[in-house]
């Protein structure tokens, strides 16, 4: 060890305990073994990354400007502007580490500090207020960019499309994007169903952590006139301390049906108790859902105090207003911060991007989006416009790559798609006509995203027809870029169709 | 590259672009063989991994390379370097759990590496349960074998805030491992 390796503080007594001697050795001789003599060739090998770092800079700056823009989202929902300061800004002192590279794009020039390098802070503890971050930003444009390298996830090759809505038996041909030429078609069977199924189930898993366990129970308990109502209790093992909850069937909408006393676990409001082991918990004691985000960093819980029916003199009606409450899922002993109150129908689906730094919930005016380091609410979506996410949401939420958002926009009778990267702020909104009340269906490619100017996606206008009951309009395109249309569709799709969960 | 070569320093404002490139690339060849071997260290006890440490290590040395006109020039260039690779750590941490998923599901074997006895990295593992600052604490002081004040500059908290949580993380340790 380094002979001016002054020793660790002393205990209070300045007689260190025999296990703290013993701790302090092993931890000597564990660190020891963790040095290791640099390699020879290590010089020699960052001047090598180093020449290529250069060189991928000069290939950027050789193809145009990249409008990354970095301060503001500034969206055009027909007269309405809204801005968003992304969630890179400090808020209350508290920075969220930017996932960006800036050795890429933008030429170091910064001075490294002593106490401040070049990357930002990571997460502090979440013990802040609330910022509701919604300053305008002058820097921003509404000019979308006209050089945009090229996509480094690559391109699809075909797009999928069906006349009817797509199920087995019916037929789904595939269309070759670069000729616009069908290059197939067949018949849906329990194969292209299988495909179909796999490649959505290869969409979750990431915007919430899977269970650790579910174990079904059966109540038991057989009412006259009911049937027999099982639930599943759901346990979250994150970073040694567990989760669990109890959660009724999609089916039962309302706990009354089946009466709190049948099924025993649950209050009136569907919820049951939270359970927590390994950690002091701060939670509430009892939830109808719960989320964590895929790192296990963070985890919403969304509950009610569930009080008798009626409705209080503020107009809430009682038993119905429930609230997304973030946590940190590492520190559950800490005080929760209450991101939105649902309205009655607000779902309280929460999922989170890839990188765990922002949340969506699904409230009762429509998608509303938080940075999980601040709580702060992101404005993505302009006044007058509800936003949903795109074809497969419902299993992944409205999350693309890292930390982008896909959203279908519902602004009066125009439809747009909205693609916002949270983090570098770079976007794209393009409007794809007006829409029916059938509305519209939007997909984006989640394999090849790169970045919101180099997102494919496809969007069908779907109308009513007195003879077919429904007829649509499709087309495909990418970014900016013109759509292509694709004659006689219906429904078009990245992935493979034929199979829709819940049918 | 001859690491013992050797100028005497003259200032740099009457040196050719050769000479320049030499004085600076000397000194960055004595920073790389001395901070490596700490910072691989810091780097796999906070990861659990050799090879992904390595990884980050080059990764962090690179971004040193970049800047050195300015790093060097740093009362603790090794600090700046640590704090560098901590962040870079928090980043692989976050990315690694996502992956986790799919990592299962496709069924990837990661290559075996000769690395650290078990024993030593059951240490560490349970030195990466302790709450962030008690680690960071920890992992920079005896994986990395900086002086209290060194991580105190690091991590930018008082030198009696770096040794309180020395005693309370060996104290917790010493209850999880039996010691």
């Amino acid at each position: 060890m380094d002979p001016t390796h002054d020793p660790a503080g002393p205990s209070p007594s300045d007689h260190p305990s025999p296990s703290d001697e013993r701790i302090d050795a092993l931890a000597r001789a564990a660190g020891a073994e963790l040095r290791r003599p640099a390699p020879a060739d290590g010089v020699a090998r960052v001047r090598r990354q180093q020449r290529r770092r250069q060189a991928v800079i000069a290939g950027a700056a050789g193809t145009g400007v990249l409008a990354v823009v970095i301060g503001a989202l500034v969206f055009t929902g027909g007269d309405d502007r809204s801005t968003v300061v992304p969630a890179t800004e400090p808020t209350t002192g508290v920075s969220v580490p930017a996932t960006t590279t800036p050795d890429e794009t933008t030429p170091d020039e910064t001075t490294p500090g002593e106490t401040t390098p070049d990357e930002t802070t990571p997460d502090e503890s979440p013990n802040t207020t609330p910022v509701a971050t919604d300053t305008p930003d002058t820097s921003a444009t509404d000019t979308p960019p006209t050089d945009v390298p090229p996509n480094a996830a690559g391109d699809p090759d075909v797009v999928y499309v069906s006349d009817t809505f797509a199920s087995f038996g019916s037929e789904v041909s595939t269309v070759d994007l670069r000729t616009g030429a069908v290059t197939s078609t067949s018949v849906i069977d329990e194969a292209a169903g299988e495909a179909s199924r796999d490649a959505q189930d290869a969409l979750m898993g990431r915007a919430v952590l899977p269970p650790t366990r579910e174990v079904g129970h059966s109540s038991g308990l057989n009412a006259a006139g009911q049937d027999d109502v099982g639930y599943t209790t759901i346990e979250y093992d994150v970073g040694g301390i567990t989760y669990s909850l109890d959660r009724l069937p999609p089916e039962v909408t309302s706990i009354d049906l089946f009466s709190a006393e049948t099924l025993g676990r649950f209050d009136r409001c569907g919820q049951s108790e939270l359970r927590v082991a390994g950690a002091p918990s701060a939670l509430p004691e009892r939830a109808t859902a719960l989320s964590i985000s895929v790192d296990g960093r963070w985890m919403v819980v969304v509950g009610t105090d569930c009080p008798q029916p009626g409705t209080l003199a503020d107009g809430r009606q009682l038993a119905s207003d429930r609230s997304a409450t973030l946590f940190d899922a590492t520190q559950p002993d800490l005080p929760g911060r209450v991101l939105v109150d649902l309205a009655l129908d607000g779902a309280g689906t929460t999922t989170f991007s890839a990188d765990g730094r922002f949340v969506a919930v699904e409230a009762g005016d429509g998608l509303r989006f938080f940075a999980t380091a601040s709580a702060g609410e992101l404005e993505l979506v302009p006044d007058g416009c509800v936003a949903s996410g795109t074809k497969w949401s419902r299993f992944i939420g409205p999350w693309i790559g890292e930390s982008s958002v896909a959203l279908q926009l519902r602004c009066g009778d125009v439809g747009h798609v909205l693609v916002a990267d949270l983090d570098s702020g770079d976007s794209i909104d393009v409007e794809v006509g007006t829409v029916s009340d059938f509305g519209f269906v939007a997909d984006v490619d989640f394999a090849h995203y790169d970045r919101p100017g180099n997102v494919w996606y496809t969007t069908c206008l779907l109308t009513p027809d007195t003879d077919r009951g429904t007829t649509g309009s499709c087309s495909v395109a990418q970014g900016n870029g013109e759509p292509v249309e694709l004659p006689g569709a219906l429904e078009a799709s990245f992935l493979p169709l034929g199979f829709t969960y819940g049918g | 590259m001859d690491a013992t070569l050797a100028l005497p320093y003259r200032g740099t404002d009457h040196m050719t672009d050769a000479e320049l490139t030499l004085d600076l690339t000397v000194p960055f060849e004595d920073f790389y063989r001395r901070e490596y071997p700490s910072l691989v260290a810091v780097a796999t006890a906070m990861l659990g991994s050799f090879e992904s440490a390595e990884d980050l290590t080059q990764d962090t040395m690179v971004k040193s390379f970049v800047r050195w006109d300015r790093v060097r020039r740093l009362e603790r260039p090794g600090g700046w370097a640590h704090r560098v690779l901590l962040h870079a750590c928090t980043s692989w941490w976050r990315r690694r759990r996502t992956e986790a998923a799919f990592l299962a599901r496709q069924r990837r074997v990661e290559p075996a590496v000769a690395g650290p006895s078990p024993e030593a990295m059951a240490f560490w593992g349970a030195v990466r349960q302790l709450p962030e600052r008690p680690r960071r604490v920890m992992v920079l002081y005896y994986a990395g074998d900086r002086s209290v004040a060194e991580v105190a500059s690091i991590l930018d908290v008082p030198e009696g805030t770096v040794r309180s949580d020395l005693t309370r993380a060996r104290a917790a340790l010493a209850t999880q491992l039996g010691a």
